[in-house]
Protein backbone atom coordinates (compact mmCIF):
# COMPACT_ATOMS: atom_id res chain seq x y z
CA UNK A 1 0.00 0.00 0.00
CA UNK A 2 1.25 3.30 -0.83
CA UNK A 3 0.09 7.40 -0.54
CA UNK A 4 -0.88 9.52 2.48
CA UNK A 5 -3.85 9.35 4.47
CA UNK A 6 -6.42 12.00 3.42
CA UNK A 7 -9.23 11.64 6.09
CA UNK A 8 -10.30 14.70 7.72
CA UNK A 9 -8.70 15.61 11.25
CA UNK A 10 -6.47 12.60 10.64
CA UNK A 11 -3.44 13.47 13.21
CA UNK A 12 -1.18 11.16 11.70
CA UNK A 13 0.18 8.32 9.91
CA UNK A 14 2.38 6.26 7.97
CA UNK A 15 1.52 4.60 5.08
CA UNK A 16 3.56 2.62 2.72
CA UNK A 17 5.56 -0.81 4.22
CA UNK A 18 8.99 0.02 5.42
CA UNK A 19 10.01 4.08 5.88
CA UNK A 20 6.83 5.48 4.31
CA UNK A 21 6.17 9.17 4.59
CA UNK A 22 5.28 10.23 7.65
CA UNK A 23 2.06 12.97 7.81
CA UNK A 24 1.04 15.42 10.34
CA UNK A 25 -1.38 18.17 11.12
CA UNK A 26 -2.10 20.47 13.76
CA UNK A 27 -1.99 23.62 15.42
CA UNK A 28 0.54 26.34 16.21
CA UNK A 29 0.60 29.77 18.44
CA UNK A 30 3.00 32.44 16.72
CA UNK A 31 4.88 34.54 18.67
CA UNK A 32 6.89 37.51 18.55
CA UNK A 33 9.26 40.16 20.38
CA UNK A 34 5.79 42.09 21.13
CA UNK A 35 2.63 40.25 22.76
CA UNK A 36 0.50 39.66 19.62
CA UNK A 37 -3.03 40.97 20.00
CA UNK A 38 -4.40 37.59 18.39
CA UNK A 39 -2.83 34.68 16.36
CA UNK A 40 -3.96 31.14 15.64
CA UNK A 41 -1.79 29.03 13.00
CA UNK A 42 -2.30 25.35 11.30
CA UNK A 43 0.64 22.81 10.08
CA UNK A 44 1.14 19.92 7.68
CA UNK A 45 3.78 18.23 7.90
CA UNK A 46 4.36 15.65 4.89
CA UNK A 47 7.95 13.91 5.33
CA UNK A 48 10.60 16.91 6.37
CA UNK A 49 8.85 19.34 4.36
CA UNK A 50 5.58 21.51 6.33
CA UNK A 51 4.20 24.42 5.47
CA UNK A 52 2.53 26.53 7.85
CA UNK A 53 -0.01 28.88 7.69
CA UNK A 54 -1.13 31.65 10.40
CA UNK A 55 -3.20 35.03 11.35
CA UNK A 56 -1.88 37.65 13.38
CA UNK A 57 -3.03 40.54 14.83
CA UNK A 58 0.35 42.33 15.98
CA UNK A 59 1.00 44.32 19.16
CA UNK A 60 1.55 47.26 20.24
CA UNK A 61 5.31 48.48 19.73
CA UNK A 62 7.63 51.54 19.68
CA UNK A 63 11.29 50.19 20.52
CA UNK A 64 11.40 49.63 16.86
CA UNK A 65 13.15 46.09 16.55
CA UNK A 66 13.02 43.87 13.51
CA UNK A 67 9.57 42.31 13.22
CA UNK A 68 9.43 38.67 13.44
CA UNK A 69 7.33 35.65 13.74
CA UNK A 70 9.02 32.71 16.57
CA UNK A 71 7.42 29.24 17.80
CA UNK A 72 7.72 28.13 15.25
CA UNK A 73 6.11 23.88 15.51
CA UNK A 74 9.29 23.07 13.71
CA UNK A 75 13.07 23.47 13.74
CA UNK A 76 14.08 24.28 10.45
CA UNK A 77 16.85 22.09 8.81
CA UNK A 78 19.04 25.62 7.75
CA UNK A 79 18.34 28.91 7.27
CA UNK A 80 17.00 30.85 4.19
CA UNK A 81 18.13 28.50 1.47
CA UNK A 82 15.72 25.75 3.22
CA UNK A 83 12.26 27.66 3.22
CA UNK A 84 10.46 30.76 3.55
CA UNK A 85 7.14 32.20 2.45
CA UNK A 86 4.83 35.17 1.82
CA UNK A 87 2.09 36.98 3.21
CA UNK A 88 -1.89 36.55 1.69
CA UNK A 89 -3.07 39.50 3.42
CA UNK A 90 -1.35 42.30 5.59
CA UNK A 91 -3.18 45.23 6.56
CA UNK A 92 0.07 47.23 6.84
CA UNK A 93 -0.04 47.40 2.92
CA UNK A 94 3.91 47.07 2.85
CA UNK A 95 5.33 44.14 4.03
CA UNK A 96 4.98 40.98 1.46
CA UNK A 97 7.96 38.58 2.45
CA UNK A 98 8.75 36.16 5.00
CA UNK A 99 12.41 35.20 5.50
CA UNK A 100 13.74 32.33 7.91
CA UNK A 101 16.48 33.97 9.08
CA UNK A 102 16.99 31.42 11.90
CA UNK A 103 16.27 28.09 12.49
CA UNK A 104 12.99 29.02 14.46
CA UNK A 105 12.21 32.40 13.59
CA UNK A 106 10.52 34.09 10.25
CA UNK A 107 11.49 38.02 9.69
CA UNK A 108 8.85 40.07 8.17
CA UNK A 109 10.42 42.04 4.97
CA UNK A 110 8.96 44.47 2.33
CA UNK A 111 9.71 42.50 -0.18
CA UNK A 112 12.13 39.78 -0.98
CA UNK A 113 14.95 42.49 -1.81
CA UNK A 114 13.63 44.66 0.90
CA UNK A 115 15.13 44.98 4.72
CA UNK A 116 13.25 43.60 7.67
CA UNK A 117 10.25 45.87 8.84
CA UNK A 118 9.93 46.74 12.42
CA UNK A 119 7.28 45.60 14.97
CA UNK A 120 6.67 49.56 15.26
CA UNK A 121 5.67 49.16 11.62
CA UNK A 122 3.31 46.43 11.76
CA UNK A 123 1.67 47.32 14.92
CA UNK A 124 -2.05 46.54 15.67
CA UNK A 125 -1.77 45.63 11.44
CA UNK A 126 -3.56 42.08 10.58
CA UNK A 127 -0.97 39.42 8.74
CA UNK A 128 -1.91 36.73 7.17
CA UNK A 129 0.59 34.22 5.45
CA UNK A 130 1.79 30.88 4.28
CA UNK A 131 5.64 29.58 5.30
CA UNK A 132 7.27 26.61 3.85
CA UNK A 133 10.20 24.79 5.25
CA UNK A 134 12.27 21.56 5.92
CA UNK A 135 12.34 20.74 9.25
CA UNK A 136 15.60 19.24 10.91
CA UNK B 1 -2.84 20.53 27.06
CA UNK B 2 -1.83 17.00 27.13
CA UNK B 3 2.58 16.63 26.66
CA UNK B 4 2.36 13.85 24.02
CA UNK B 5 6.32 13.97 22.79
CA UNK B 6 9.11 15.55 23.25
CA UNK B 7 12.55 15.96 20.69
CA UNK B 8 15.59 17.24 20.96
CA UNK B 9 16.52 19.01 17.74
CA UNK B 10 19.63 19.95 16.35
CA UNK B 11 23.43 20.36 18.52
CA UNK B 12 20.81 23.66 20.21
CA UNK B 13 19.12 21.03 21.52
CA UNK B 14 15.53 22.17 20.91
CA UNK B 15 13.16 21.01 22.76
CA UNK B 16 10.54 20.38 19.71
CA UNK B 17 7.10 20.11 21.60
CA UNK B 18 3.98 17.84 20.51
CA UNK B 19 0.76 18.18 22.76
CA UNK B 20 -2.81 17.01 22.50
CA UNK B 21 -5.52 19.47 22.24
CA UNK B 22 -8.74 19.03 24.31
CA UNK B 23 -10.19 18.33 21.23
CA UNK B 24 -8.03 15.54 20.62
CA UNK B 25 -5.54 17.34 17.96
CA UNK B 26 -2.00 18.17 17.80
CA UNK B 27 -0.59 21.47 18.64
CA UNK B 28 3.21 22.45 18.68
CA UNK B 29 5.71 24.45 19.52
CA UNK B 30 9.78 24.39 19.42
CA UNK B 31 11.95 25.82 23.00
CA UNK B 32 14.70 27.05 22.52
CA UNK B 33 17.45 27.49 25.15
CA UNK B 34 17.46 31.31 25.49
CA UNK B 35 13.72 31.45 26.45
CA UNK B 36 12.64 30.99 30.40
CA UNK B 37 9.97 28.78 30.69
CA UNK B 38 6.54 29.16 32.07
CA UNK B 39 5.73 28.33 35.47
CA UNK B 40 3.21 25.92 34.10
CA UNK B 41 5.39 24.00 32.13
CA UNK B 42 5.06 20.39 31.94
CA UNK B 43 7.35 19.69 34.53
CA UNK B 44 8.93 16.73 32.07
CA UNK B 45 10.16 19.80 30.01
CA UNK B 46 11.63 21.51 32.91
CA UNK B 47 13.53 18.25 33.50
CA UNK B 48 15.06 18.22 29.97
CA UNK B 49 15.97 21.71 29.89
CA UNK B 50 17.73 22.00 32.95
CA UNK B 51 19.21 18.61 31.95
CA UNK B 52 20.32 19.87 28.08
CA UNK B 53 20.47 23.53 28.04
CA UNK B 54 24.74 23.94 29.40
CA UNK B 55 26.33 27.31 29.60
CA UNK B 56 27.84 25.55 26.60
CA UNK B 57 24.86 24.97 24.21
CA UNK B 58 23.46 28.37 25.47
CA UNK B 59 26.48 30.27 24.38
CA UNK B 60 26.69 28.32 21.17
CA UNK B 61 23.15 29.22 20.36
CA UNK B 62 23.87 33.40 21.02
CA UNK B 63 26.84 33.13 18.81
CA UNK B 64 24.51 31.67 15.87
CA UNK B 65 21.88 33.64 16.76
CA UNK B 66 23.96 36.74 16.09
CA UNK B 67 25.64 35.49 13.09
CA UNK B 68 22.15 35.18 11.55
CA UNK B 69 20.84 38.43 12.89
CA UNK B 70 23.88 40.07 11.08
CA UNK B 71 23.23 38.29 7.98
CA UNK B 72 19.82 40.47 8.02
CA UNK B 73 21.48 43.50 8.75
CA UNK B 74 24.33 43.90 6.83
CA UNK B 75 24.87 47.30 7.24
CA UNK B 76 25.64 46.90 10.56
CA UNK B 77 28.19 44.21 10.51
Amino acid sequence: MSGITNQVGARSGVIGSGGGIGYEEGTWTPTGDVTFSGATGFYTKIGRLVTLSFAILWGSDTEGSNAQIKSLPFTAAGTNSRGGGFLSYSSDGTASSLYLGSTTTVYVKASAGAGVVTNTDLQTRDLMGVITYITA
Amino acid sequence: MKLDKIEVVTDHKHLQIREITDSGGYHRRVLTCDQTLADDEHQEVKDRAEELWTDEVKTAWTTFQAEQEARMNPENT
